[in-house]
């Protein structure tokens, strides 16, 4: 692997919001990890990245992105021989049933809500962070 | 509903539900003429047989009459020729040697007497002419003379009058065919009868020309016989005679096997009788022959007939065919062909009406079609509508949802690190209004959320499946308990609640939101008591939870199911208003009735009606 980036880049966090982007990063921040998350602001960006660049270990994925979707990056993902494994994890302001149903359908790994309480969304994004790159064994390719 | 009408007019489509009816019976085309048929028969059979029946009556009598006429024709020929023969008897009687040979001496014939004698008996064979005295005694006779006077009571009436003679019966000689009668006349002496004379002739000599003329007069076939009155001797014509049968009765009869109308009349001074008869056979065949003729002549009448009926149930049926098969046809749906009668009678009129009909229908079959067009162009276009308010909606949803909640997240999320990493520089009051600032951030987050859900509940399909309303209540007070194990609450839950139709998870946020709303409005209750149960109720029978909370004044109580709308402080009472809003939705979606009864103080009781479930739990 040649890093491009340094360190080594783990998390891809696909969000048009800045003032979300800055707190996920902050709760990242509590398991250390916000160094290493590379933030893009839309669907089409996230595809590109995927495509040119390393593969990161977990893909934080907001549904609601300019251009192209996040469940359509979702989809590209799995249509990829190569990123099928990749870890993606929904995370979203939207409750909405048929959302959750066609991510999950679409073969995410896990469908979060942003909590509006920011005590809850620290806790969840970290839980995640934790989860996905600490807990969990993913495969590397 | 579009496509329920469109498949409700397609299906009475053809012949489906209006099936050609079939015809029983025999048609009337066939019935005309039979009984047209039929009529002239029986009609023409009626007049025949009067007609028969006259004619032959006529015939008889006719016969009758030619048979009278005959009869007494005979009758008179012969009695003509018995008086010649008795005038001839006379003339020789009055000659003076008749008288003189009755009182001259006995055994000496005059020889004027015997020539005389002679002259009457003729050459022919079996003839005898003698002479008797008053004492019945033979004087004189032709040679080998054997006849016999007459009694002598015949002989009476020749002593009254000079003129009369006496003819006796017609007897027979042995077995011998030949038939013989006697003739007597007086003989007289200055008008006093001093003996008679008398001959015996055999019947039939020169009786040919009296064959001949009767043959004339009644036809060849008739037969003519005469006899005794007594019936004894009896013989046909022509003589020399054969045996044949009397004919004595002046009726219909059957004689040597042939059926003969027959009359007798009586031969004036004799005792004999003539009869005719004529066999009926010939006066009969023209009556035959009128038989025949008029039969054929029925034939063809009543083919005559059975042909004009036919021709006219033809008239009549295939104006009836065609408006039949117009109307099975409009029956079944079809467009009926116009009828073109140009007929002005009955059928013409039944035409016409149902052209008229026909217009009718069709036109109320195409304001039909027009009407239900439009109806399923109304309802797409509603359907259309009303999708399109649809997605409208979850658009909006899914705004609120995403939109609304991420500038709250970054509200709560910078005042958090507002407070997190620039403590030092906040007074306590800026503090409090960071504080005050994240609460209603959350507060209206929560907002959204149930707002949201209550939208959902409209467009969420309810299943109609029963539901174990015992389990829902235990589930929702676990969950309750366990969500704050500090409250102390005195559960009263009504052991079989009876089971419900409808959406479990619905019918348990009810369940929710009521006993929520009890743990909450007890809390300042030392010793709340919470009561789940079912009761029958004015509206019916429902289910109930009952507390001993705080209550509320029931003149608000049409707002308690309003959205956002609260009875009680947020700083008493948290919460958003939209609980009950939700429970009223779900019982309504459900076809059920909520209401409440309260008094401040005094705790509340929500009712809820519920179609229950007939059947099996789920």
């Amino acid at each position: 692997m040649t890093p491009a980036i340094a360190p080594e880049v783990e998390i891809l966090l696909v969000d048009d919001d800045p003032h979300d982007v800055k707190l996920t990063l902050r709760a990242l921040d509590q398991q250390h990890l916000a160094n290493r998350v590379h933030v893009v602001q839309d669907g089409e960006e996230a595809l590109e990245y995927l495509r040119d660049m390393a593969r990161p270990r977990l893909v934080l994925l907001d549904l609601k992105l300019p251009k192209v979707s996040g469940l359509e990056v979702l989809a590209k993902v799995r249509e990829d021989p190569k990123l099928k494994t990749l870890p993606v994890v929904i995370l979203t302001s939207s409750r909405e049933e048929p959302d959750v149903a066609r991510a999950y359908d679409l073969g995410a790994n896990s469908y979060i809500v942003k909590p509006v309480d920011f005590e809850q969304f620290l806790r969840a994004v970290s839980d995640v962070g934790m989860y996905w790159l600490l807990i969990n064994q993913s495969p590397t390719t | 509903v579009a496509t329920n009408v469109l498949e409700h007019t397609t299906s009475r489509a053809p012949g489906n539900t209006v099936s050609r009816t079939r015809q029983r019976g025999l048609s009337i085309r066939t019935k005309l003429p039979l009984g047209v048929a039929l009529l002239v028969t029986l009609a023409s059979a009626a007049i025949t047989a009067a007609a028969y029946n006259r004619v032959e009556s006529m015939a008889l009598q006719s016969a009758s009459d030619r048979l009278i006429g005959a009869a007494t024709q005979v009758s008179d020929l012969l009695g003509r020729t018995v008086r010649q023969r008795a005038t001839a008897l006379q003339q020789a009687a009055r000659t003076p040697a008749m008288a003189g040979t009755l009182s001259g001496a006995i055994g000496v014939p005059p020889a004027a007497a015997v020539a005389t004698l002679n002259a009457l008996a003729g050459p022919a064979a079996g003839g005898q002419v003698a002479i008797f005295d008053t004492q019945r005694d033979m004087k004189m006779g032709t040679n080998g003379a054997t006849l016999q006077l007459p009694e002598q009571g015949l002989l009476s009436p020749i002593a009254a009058d000079r003129s009369a003679f006496v003819v006796g019966p017609l007897v027979r000689d042995g077995d011998r065919p030949e038939i013989f009668y006697t003739m007597a006349v007086g003989i007289f002496e200055e008008e006093r009868l001093v003996g008679y004379l008398a001959e015996r002739r055999m019947v039939g000599t020169g009786q040919n020309a009296t064959v001949d003329l009767i043959s004339a007069l009644i036809g060849e076939e008739a037969k003519l016989t005469f006899g005794n009155v007594a019936g004894d001797v009896w013989t046909p014509f022509p003589v020399p005679p054969v045996t044949g049968s009397p004919v004595l009765r002046p009726a219909v009869t059957v004689v040597d096997g042939r059926t003969m109308a027959a009359r007798v009349a009586p031969i004036a001074g004799t005792p004999w009788v003539t009869g005719v008869a004529l066999p009926l056979a010939p006066v009969l065949a023209p009556l035959r022959e009128f038989l025949r003729g008029a039969i054929t002549t029925i034939t063809v009448i009543v083919c005559l007939a059975a042909l004009a009926g036919w021709v006219g149930s033809r008239r009549i049926t295939m104006p009836l065919n065609s408006l039949t098969d117009a109307a099975e046809a409009l029956a079944a749906g079809d467009s009926a062909p116009r009828l073109d009668l140009s007929r002005s009678d009955e059928l013409g009129r039944l035409a016409s009406s149902f052209n008229t009909m026909t217009e009718r229908v069709t036109e109320s079959r195409h304001a039909l079609q027009r009407s239900v067009d439009e109806l399923e162009h109304r309802v797409a276009a509603r359907t259309a509508a009303l999708e399109s308010a649809n997605k409208e909606l979850e658009a909006f949803s899914y705004s609120v949802s995403h939109d609304l909640r991420a500038p709250l997240r970054a509200v709560t999320g910078f005042a958090k690190i507002l407070v997190e990493d620039h403590a030092a520089k906040l007074e306590p009051s800026a503090r409090e209004c960071v504080d005050v600032i994240a609460e209603r951030a959350r507060h209206m987050g929560q907002l959204i959320d149930d707002l949201l859900a209550f939208s959902r509940l409209g467009r969420t399909a309810i299943a109609h499946q029963p539901v174990d309303m015992n389990r829902l209540v235990r589930r929702v007070i676990d969950d309750v308990v366990r969500a704050d194990s500090s409250r102390v609450v005195n559960w009263d839950v009504q052991a079989a609640l009876p089971p419900a139709t409808g959406e479990p998870a619905l019918l348990q946020q009810v369940f929710a939101n009521l006993i929520q709303n009890a743990v909450k409005f007890t809390r300042t209750r030392p010793d709340a008591v919470i009561t789940v149960g079912f009761t029958a109720t004015p509206r019916g029978a429902a289910y109930f939870v009952r507390d001993t909370g705080v209550g509320f004044d029931m003149k608000y109580a049409d707002r308690l199911f309003g959205v956002f709308q609260r009875l009680h402080a947020q700083q008493d009472f948290e919460g958003t208003g939209v609980g009950l809003a939700i429970v009223h939705r779900i019982v309504a979606r459900h076809g059920g009735e909520v209401w409440a009864d309260a008094a401040p103080g005094q705790g509340a009781t929500f009712y809820f009606t519920l179609p229950t479930a007939p059947g099996e739990i789920a």
